[in-house]
């Protein structure tokens, strides 16, 4: 029973998993609408007028981003694999049959990270169908009917970078959920934690403690995936000298990384080792 | 040397005791060997510990040689096993869930087809299991247990959801793996069926093993073999037989005696009561069955065959 045998298992088992199908269907369904309303709906005729522009992907101006329709989707496509790696492990629980599978492969934690890393495996294709769906789509609407001109020098290597990270943080995002599903063993759990986290610290807590929001996941893939650092300010007081002063945190994009992969390797691995000590009934 | 071997197994979930100090013994050779214990009884549990799906909270376990648990994994591809109601993915056909397991251990699509044949499943092997009935699920867990083509099989309550069909089918499947050299634990509550396909026998009751032995050896546990005598006096009767030496009770049916004389002595009785005027109205052995020994020895505690 080699790992390489188990993981090609674990594959083609999510590769026949509706919730896979169903999800990217769904992403390259909202891909293509987009493109074509964009398209159809594309005015102006100088350069600088057309809604339907190549640029709107993905530009930088000096210290931030200008236009970022590839992120938004890339959000969009972060909620599909949250659900598949949810669904993906909760589902397992839920149908009985991880015992099974223990009574192919009984160590158990081969067969959770052969899991993980097929989900990661499955996010990094889903991901990257779809945006490349959304990438050339948007390119050939902007050649029909709007601009592909006003790029910068750097628009091709910039849109990679971003797809890159979008992926790298696509990954961190489906090992948290996998974590919590094996933690929860239940989808619902796993989502339901994922929802009361988002309230409950990521909104509630973050406000009225800023040092603790710099820490968290969101702010840190927010800094990550633009690539630009993140500034949080607590309140402000206006000093003797008549300048504001206060609390003011920097997120960088790359401890950004570093904490997002702490975090979800903690998750993972909480959830691993859970699944390696519990009774499977 | 024994496939199974069990000493002092023990599984406590909080204060409850699933499994209380289990010993058993399933011998090598092949054969079929049936593992009886009332609802409740922990037979599910010690199978779930055998093959390392929950830890035992006391005792140790060996399968095929091996400590059950962390080196599970170097004898798991000699065995086949179903656990309670086979769990399969529900939106998968039986032939995917199969293929998919078999991939695992490398084994390809042709065992897999002649795996669904062998449990007559092949006609529906390309359905989803969610529209299987309880018994084409039952069926789908023993082609998946079968697929290894495994030395040993640990089927706990096989016939689940099985017609009357199937469960032959199902008894002539066993008898004939046992038959092949395999050695085949199968647990269940349903009696006839285990003393129709098995050759040896432990019983469990509370976690703890009542008896173990050959079919014939759990049998002989139990009450002597005797007749079954109708008559219109049963009083009369008793009365008459004792006259000449033989034990009779009356059963507790208004008209039925038991006598205690071997089942080949059926003309004596005719011809004692015929000679002082009782005739019979009917006239069976009564036969002790495992489901008998089972009732008698689940409510009498441990015995020695």
């Amino acid at each position: 029973m080699t790992f390489a045998a188990l993981l090609g298992s674990e594959v083609r088992r999510l590769g026949s998993r509706r919730v896979v199908w169903w999800g990217t269907a769904g992403a390259l369904a909202l891909v293509v609408l987009v493109v074509v309303l964009n398209t159809i709906n594309s005015t102006g005729t100088g350069v600088g007028e057309h809604t339907m522009r190549l640029s709107k992907l993905w530009l930088e101006h000096p210290g931030g981003v200008a236009e970022n329709t590839l992120l938004a989707m890339s959000v969009f496509v972060f909620i599909i694999v949250v659900g598949i790696a949810a669904t993906a492990v909760g589902g397992d629980y839920r149908a009985g049959t991880f015992g099974t599978l223990l009574l192919w492969e009984p160590r158990r934690v081969r067969v959770a990270v052969a899991r993980l890393v097929a989900l990661t495996i499955v996010t990094v294709v889903v991901y990257l169908v779809v945006t490349g769906v959304l990438v050339g789509g948007w390119y050939a609407g902007s050649a029909l009917r709007g601009s592909t001109s006003g790029l910068g020098p750097d628009f091709w290597t910039d849109l990679a970078a971003v797809v890159g990270r979008c992926t790298v943080g696509a990954v961190v995002l489906t090992l948290i959920t996998a974590g919590l599903a094996f933690i929860t063993r239940s989808t619902v759990g796993a989502l339901m934690v994922w929802i009361g986290y988002l309230i409950a610290v990521e909104g509630i807590l973050a406000a009225r403690v800023r040092s603790l929001d710099a820490s968290l996941l969101l702010r840190n893939l927010s800094a990550f995936l633009t690539g630009y650092r993140l500034e949080i300010t607590g309140p402000q007081t206006v000093g003797p000298t008549g300048r504001f002063t206060g609390e003011r945190y920097l997120v960088l994009p790359g401890p950004a990384l570093l904490r997002m992969v702490v975090i979800a390797l903690i998750v993972a691995g909480l959830g691993v080792g859970l699944f390696w000590r519990r009774d499977v009934t | 040397m024994a496939v199974i071997e069990a000493q002092g197994l023990r599984k406590v979930y909080g204060r409850r005791v699933a499994v209380g100090g289990l010993d058993l013994e399933v011998p090598d050779g092949g054969g079929v060997f049936g593992f009886l214990g009332p609802n409740g009884s922990g037979k599910t549990t010690t199978i779930r510990m055998l093959l390392g799906l929950i830890a035992p909270s006391g005792g140790t376990a060996t399968v095929l040689g091996v400590t059950s648990g962390a080196g599970l994994h170097r004898v798991m591809p000699r065995i086949g096993a179903i656990v309670e109601s086979p769990a399969l993915f529900p939106a998968f056909s039986g032939r995917r869930n199969l293929e998919l397991l078999g991939r695992i251990q490398g084994v390809g699509p042709k065992a897999v087809d002649a795996a669904l044949a062998r449990v007559g499943l092949a006609e529906r092997a390309d359905d989803r299991v969610g529209k299987y009935s309880l018994g084409m699920k039952q069926r789908a867990g023993l082609a998946a247990a079968l697929l290894k083509d495994p030395e040993l099989l640990m089927l706990d309550e096989p016939a689940n959801g099985l017609d009357p069909q199937g469960m032959k089918e199902l008894r002539d499947l066993v008898k004939s793996l046992g038959a092949e050299g395999r050695t085949v634990l199968v647990s269940s509550h349903l009696l006839t069926e285990i003393q129709l396909m098995c050759d040896r026998v432990a019983i469990i009751q509370g976690g703890v093993r009542v008896t173990q032995g050959t079919v014939e050896d759990v049998l002989a546990l139990g009450r002597s073999n005797g007749l079954l005598v109708r008559v219109a006096d049963p009083v009369g009767a008793i009365a008459v037989l004792g006259a000449e030496g033989i034990g009779a009770t009356a059963t507790g049916l208004a008209d039925q005696i038991r006598v205690e004389l071997p089942h080949d002595a059926g003309a004596r009785v005719t011809e004692v009561l015929a000679t002082h005027g009782v005739y019979l109205r009917e006239l069976v052995a009564d036969e002790v069955d495992l489901e008998t020994v089972f009732l008698e020895l689940t409510r009498r505690g441990p015995q020695v065959p």
